[in-house]
C-alpha cells in the first residue's frame, strides 16, 4: 500500500491578502520501498509537500491517503503519523529530553508502544545511526556534537519504525563526511526494513546517486516525475529552473562538446567510467 | 498562532504618522489625563470627536481601531454589570426582587465603559500609526534625562527593540518545533489541562535553547560591529520636532483646555458668570 496524493492543493492563509498557494494540484504516488527524491528551487513547495504526506498540513483540495488511511480524518491521521516518519531540516533543534535514550523514546511512547518493548527499539535505532547506546544513551543530548545531535534526532524518528521516511534536506549544514554517513545510513535502513524514503535535497549529486525516481517541483506544481537518468539527461531544463545539475551531467555535456558521445541515460559515476573505458579502448 | 499582529503597525504617510513619536507619547499621556478628569457625560463628546478626527486624518481604517477593542468586550460587559449592580446610590431607577439599579450606578457604569473605550481606542491609534522602532526611539529620548540618575534609558530601548524584533522569529520557530514534535506523535489538542501543560515541554525546552543560542549569536554580532552601549552613539534617523508637532500639540492642549473650562463652568453653575 503506497502513499497516494490525489490532486492535492494547499494554500497558506487562504482568503487573506497574503494567501499563497504552495502546492497546486499535485498527484503523486510514493511506492513502497522506493527512494524518491524531491527537487525544486526555493519556494517551490517541497517542504509543504512532505508535510502534506504525514498530515501536518491538511490538503484543502484533493486527498492524501497513507495505506488507505485518510489523512483528513483526525484518528486515521494519528495512526498514519506512526507509519510516516518526518525528519525536518535541522532536526537537532527538536531534542528536549534529559538523556538521549529518553528523547529517542519520545516518539514510540507517543505511539503507545508497550514499555517493555521501548528499550529494544531505542537501542536498535541508536545502533542504526551509529551512536552506541552504552556510550551515548545516558548523555544529555545537548552535550553531543552537531553531527551526533543530528543522528540522535534521526534515531528519534527511526525508533517509531516508519514504513515511509520523509526527510527535508537532512544533510543541510553537515560536512562531506557527515553527509555520506547519513546517505549510507539511509541505504542500510532501506535494505534492512524495506521502508520507502522520500528525500528533499538541493544536492543534485546525491539525488543522481541515490534516487530511484525524482520529482521536480516548480511554483507549487509537479513538472516532472521520472527516473534520474531521464531527468538528468536534459540538464538544460533544470538549469532553466535555476537548479544545479549533477557533476556527472556536466561531465557528459563537456564530453559531448568535445566529440565523445556516450550512450543516453547514464548518470552514475561508475557507469560513466565503464562507458568511457569502452569508448576509449 | 498565525493571527497575532504585534505592534499592529499600519504603515502610512499621513500627518499623524509623520508626527514625532515623542509628541505622540506626550500627547497620549495628556489625553489619558483628560479622559480621567472629565466627570460629566456630555463632555465626552469632545475627546470622542478628537479621536475620530485623528482617525480620519491618519487614513487608518476605522475597522482597525475597533478591532483593537474586540478583546476588551468581555471586560467591558463585566465592568458595566458590576458597576450597575454594586454602586451605592439613592435615586432608584429599577428595582425587582432584591436588585436595585440606581441612576448613580447607571452613570458610573457608563463612565467606566466610555473611559475604557476612549482609552484603548486612543492608545491603539498611536500604536497603529507609530512603528515599534519609532516608539522605542521616542521613549529612549524621553527617558534620556533620567540617565543622570543612572536610569539605563538606552539599554531599555535597545532591549525593547530586540524583543520586538525577535517575537516573529521565535513564533516561527515555535511553530516549526511544534510540527516536528507532532511528527513524532505528540498530541497538543486533547487531554485535560495538566496533560496539555505537560505536552508543552517538548516545545518549550527547544524554544528556550534556541532563544539563548540566538541571544548569544546576536551579542557576538553586535560586539563584532563595535556596539558598546548608548554612549556617543549617533542615529541614522534623528528625531526632530516639526511644524506638525506644534499643530498637534496645540490642538490637544486646546481641546484639553476647553474640556477643563467647560467642566469648571458646569460645576459652578452657568448663572454665576
Amino acid at each position: 500500500m503506497p502513499i497516494i496524493l490525489d490532486h492535492v492543493t494547499h494554500t497558506y492563509m487562504p482568503g487573506s491578502a497574503m494567501a499563497q498557494t504552495a502546492v497546486n494540484d499535485i498527484s503523486l504516488t510514493v511506492q513502497e520501498g522506493e527512494f524518491l527524491c524531491v527537487i525544486g528551487p526555493t519556494g517551490s513547495g517541497k517542504s509543504t509537500l512532505v508535510q502534506l504526506m504525514n498530515g501536518l498540513l491538511i490538503a484543502q483540495q484533493g486527498s492524501v491517503r497513507v495505506d488507505e488511511l485518510d489523512l483528513s480524518d483526525k484518528k486515521q491521521r494519528m495512526l498514519a503519523r506512526g507509519r510516516v516518519g518526518l525528519v525536518f531540516q535541522y532536526p537537532e533543534y527538536q531534542l528536549f529530553e534529559e538523556t538521549v535514550t529518553k528523547d529517542v523514546a519520545f516518539g514510540p511512547r507517543n505511539m503507545k508502544v508497550p514499555e517493555d518493548e521501548l528499550s529494544g527499539r531505542v537501542n536498535e535505532a541508536l545502533n542504526m545511526v551509529g551512536l552506541a547506546p552504552e556510550l551515548f544513551g545516558e548523555k544529555s543530548p545537548f552535550d553531543l556534537s552537531g553531527g551526533e545531535k543530528r543522528r540522535a534526532a534521526l534515531a528519534g524518528i527511526l525508533a517509531m519504525r516508519p514504513k515511509y521516511l520523509l526527510l527535508d534536506e537532512p544533510m543541510a549544514g553537515l560536512d562531506p563526511k557527515g553527509r555520506s554517513s547519513i546517505i549510507a545510513l539511509l541505504h542500510a535502513l532501506r535494505d534492512r526494513t524495506g521502508c520507502a524514503i522520500v528525500m528533499v535535497s538541493h544536492s543534485m549529486d546525491e539525488v543522481a546517486d541515490n534516487a530511484d525516481r525524482v520529482a521536480v517541483l516548480n511554483d507549487g506544481g509537479l513538472i516532472a516525475l521520472d527516473t534520474p537518468g531521464n531527468i538528468f539527461s536534459r540538464p538544460e531544463k533544470l538549469t532553466a529552473l535555476g537548479l544545479d545539475t549533477p557533476q556527472v551531467a556536466k561531465l557528459l555535456v563537456a564530453l559531448k562538446t568535445r566529440g565523445v558521445a556516450l550512450p543516453q541515460g547514464i548518470y552514475k559515476m561508475d557507469a560513466i567510467l565503464t562507458a568511457l573505458l569502452e569508448v576509449l579502448s | 498562532m498565525k493571527n497575532i499582529t504585534l505592534g499592529q503597525y499600519f504603515p502610512g504617510n499621513s500627518p499623524v504618522h509623520r508626527l514625532d513619536p515623542r509628541t505622540k507619547i506626550l500627547l497620549m499621556i495628556a489625553y489619558i489625563v483628560v479622559i480621567f478628569l472629565v466627570n460629566a457625560l456630555i463632555l465626552y463628546v469632545l475627546p470622542f470627536a478628537f479621536v475620530l478626527f485623528a482617525i480620519v486624518l491618519s487614513h487608518v481604517p476605522v475597522s482597525y481601531v475597533t478591532r483593537s477593542l474586540k478583546p476588551l468586550r468581555f471586560l467591558l460587559v463585566f465592568m458595566f454589570i458590576i458597576n450597575l449592580f454594586f454602586t451605592p446610590g439613592e435615586t432608584a431607577l429599577l428595582s425587582f426582587w432584591r436588585v436595585n439599579i440606581t441612576s448613580e450606578a447607571l452613570l458610573q457604569a457608563l463612565f467606566i465603559s466610555i473611559r475604557l473605550i476612549l482609552l484603548v481606542g486612543g492608545t491603539s491609534l498611536m500604536t497603529l500609526t507609530t512603528s515599534p522602532i519609532a516608539l522605542t526611539d521616542g521613549l529612549e529620548k524621553l527617558l534620556k534625562p533620567l540617565s543622570r540618575l543612572r536610569f539605563p534609558s538606552h539599554e531599555l530601548a535597545m532591549m525593547m527593540t530586540i524583543a520586538l524584533r525577535f517575537i516573529p522569529t521565535l513564533m516561527e520557530e515555535a511553530v516549526k518545533i511544534q510540527k516536528a514534535q507532532m511528527a513524532r506523535g505528540a498530541d497538543f489538542e486533547s487531554g485535560n489541562v495538566i496533560n496539555r501543560a505537560k505536552s508543552m515541554i517538548p516545545i518549550l525546552v527547544p524554544l528556550f535553547i534556541s532563544a539563548f543560542r540566538r541571544a548569544d549569536e546576536l551579542a557576538m554580532a553586535m560586539e563584532s560591529r563595535c556596539y558598546h552601549g548608548g554612549e556617543g552613539r549617533t542615529r541614522m534617523r534623528e528625531l526632530r520636532f516639526g511644524p506638525c508637532d506644534a499643530v498637534a500639540a496645540s490642538i490637544v492642549l486646546l481641546v484639553a483646555a476647553a474640556i477643563i473650562a467647560l467642566q469648571y463652568l458646569m460645576q459652578n453653575g452657568w448663572a454665576a458668570s
